[in-house]
């Protein structure tokens, strides 16, 4: 099998090649270490290759499955992690110049598990600067998306989505505080979660936004994201809001059908005028294959979802501003990017009054998600009312409160409302636009706790469709490349 | 009510922010945005909002697990 062919692969296929001994994980990593350093000139998807660290990790791993110590579905595959997280072999920057050199003696829990599951760190990946979206300039390079070089993956995950969905690793772990794993994983035609607040350990990272921020993964099935949340899921002391429940094997869960599900359509979501016509196309007709595959489809309401985004805007970047002001923002505020100082400053700003009025609110908007599923299994929603932007954008207009409730909340509406519910939540892709080539997802939800039942019905979804088996052509013509 | 340049920059001041002129406008729009954002969901919400408490997205005692 050749390189490309390799790179195609899921990270389940690739993974019973090795449990098989038909693939060396030295082979593995070897490939996508070379794609790294031919595409990721381009991408720019990778901020730190651990290379030297990946290569002795391949031998370990080959040693062990030679021995007959096959650890599990993720020994020998290889995975990137966004550079908010941290590791001891590489530097975490957060995207920021200033912290190019910033080595942490810790790894995440994250990294951690996926170690311990045998799986082959390859390195960090790019991301908005101090992983808030809206970052007007790149220290590491602006990441594009391997689908249409003239655009964005979409942020704030923006190298982890790239990098997978180019073959550039097997799987990647993102961190969502209001999307930053769904959205690039719609934009880069990949499987993202947003995992139940409190399911997977936040220990060892920037992760400021304290009552929003989760980790979750970035995979090419439905399958495989199941395979990594097994790993990455559970208790976790070193959390103080990790939650002591039982880990299911949500892999049990892939049925391959929906027959006795409720599924309610989202309609004030799904009809949005923000929607583009090919999204709202594509979007209808998922509703009508979880529908031929035995769903009850309903529709429900969710009348608070746009107010979600200034309460998670404000009240998170609140907490992270304050963290940071204390940390940076005060003496190294130039050396900041534009677009991500004056958001963090705006929120510094903010009166206690009007944050503890976002918080109350925020759980009058959770109340609303979450009565929901008193009636239906799960909702679903359009992931983004438009492909991905274009790369090179400024920062976002705001010099009118029209222009946040318009392009600002329009924008955001689909994820945020799932972040302040604490809910877990999917985007699997379901369609390439008709201009662009750009991939485009959807959203499943389900009450907390309940992944089992958003990766039931993303995986029903993809068994009858392929959406997921489509890639990226990666040997962009030279003036592209420019 | 819309907060003027020079009232960013007293408030910037109290939480020990220089700001440069060139950032002004940009923290004042998004200031004033936020702010406005928060009455409009005052006026959404209305008498709920005083019925729940502004506490983080945990279940301690969830009924979902």
């Amino acid at each position: 099998m050749d390189d490309d062919a390799l790179a195609a692969l899921t990270l389940g296929e690739q993974s019973a090649l090795i449990r098989d001994r038909l693939l060396s994980p030295v082979e593995l990593t070897a490939t996508h270490l070379a794609r790294i350093e031919a595409l990721n000139p381009t991408l720019n998807a990778y901020i730190t290759v651990t290379a030297e660290h990946a290569v002795a990790a391949a031998q370990t791993a080959a040693d062990e499955i030679a021995q007959g110590l096959y650890r599990g579905p993720l020994h020998g595959v290889t995975y990137g992690v966004k550079d908010q997280l941290f590791t001891k072999v590489a530097p975490t920057t957060l995207a920021w110049h200033v912290l190019r050199d910033n080595h942490v003696p810790t790894d995440a829990a994250a990294v951690e598990r996926m170690d311990d599951a045998g799986a082959i760190l390859l390195g960090k990946h790019n991301l908005d600067q101090f992983g808030k979206g809206g970052a007007t300039s790149w220290d590491f390079g602006e990441p594009k998306n391997p689908w249409n070089l003239r655009h964005s993956p979409t942020g704030s995950s923006q190298g982890s989505a790239s990098a997978v969905a180019a073959g550039l690793c097997s799987a990647a772990i993102g961190e969502d505080t209001g999307g930053s794993v769904r959205m690039p994983a719609a934009a880069c035609g990949l499987v993202g979660l947003r995992p139940t607040f409190g399911r997977v350990s936040r220990f060892g990272g920037y992760l400021f936004g304290w009552t929003a921020d989760t980790i979750g993964p970035f995979t090419r099935t439905v399958k495989d994201n199941a395979l990594l949340l097994e790993v990455l899921a559970g208790y976790d002391p070193r959390d103080p809001l990790s939650v002591n429940c039982p880990v299911p094997r949500y892999t049990e869960a892939l049925t391959g059908e929906l027959t006795g599900l409720r599924i309610g359509v989202v309609t004030n979501l799904a009809t949005s005028d923000a929607l583009r016509d090919d999204v709202k196309t594509q979007f209808d007709a998922a509703v009508d294959t979880l529908r031929s595959l035995g769903a009850t489809v309903v529709a429900v309401e969710l009348p608070s979802a746009a107010y979600a985004v200034p309460l998670l805007m404000l009240t998170s970047d609140v907490d992270v501003a304050t963290q940071l002001l204390r940390q940076y923002l005060r003496g190294q505020y130039n050396e900041v990017d534009y677009g991500v100082r004056t958001r963090l400053a705006a929120a510094a700003l903010m009166p206690a009054a009007a944050y503890a009025t976002a918080m109350q609110a925020r759980a009058v908007v959770r109340a609303e998600v979450l009565a929901q599923f008193h009636t239906v299994d799960c909702l679903v929603t359009p992931m983004t009312p438009q492909p991905a932007p274009t790369v090179g954008r400024k920062i976002e207009p705001l010099s009118s409160p029209e222009d946040f409730w318009g392009a600002v909340v329009k924008s955001r509406m689909f994820a945020y409302p799932f972040s302040l519910a604490n809910t877990p939540a999917l985007s699997v892709p379901n369609g390439l636009t008709d201009a662009e080539g750009l991939p485009i997802g959807f959203q499943i939800i389900a009450a907390p706790f309940r992944e089992d039942l958003v990766y039931r019905v993303g995986h029903a979804y993809e068994q009858v469709t392929e959406w997921h088996t489509r890639r990226p052509q990666t040997s962009w013509p030279k003036e592209v490349n420019e | 009510m819309t907060l003027s340049h020079a009232d960013i920059r007293v408030m910037a001041r109290a939480v020990g922010l220089e700001l440069p002129d060139s950032d002004i406008a940009d923290v004042a729009a998004r200031t004033n945005a936020l702010l406005q954002a928060v009455t409009d969901v005052e006026n959404a919400f209305g008498a709920r909002l005083s019925e729940h408490e502004p506490i983080p997205p945990v279940y301690p005692t969830n009924p979902f697990h």
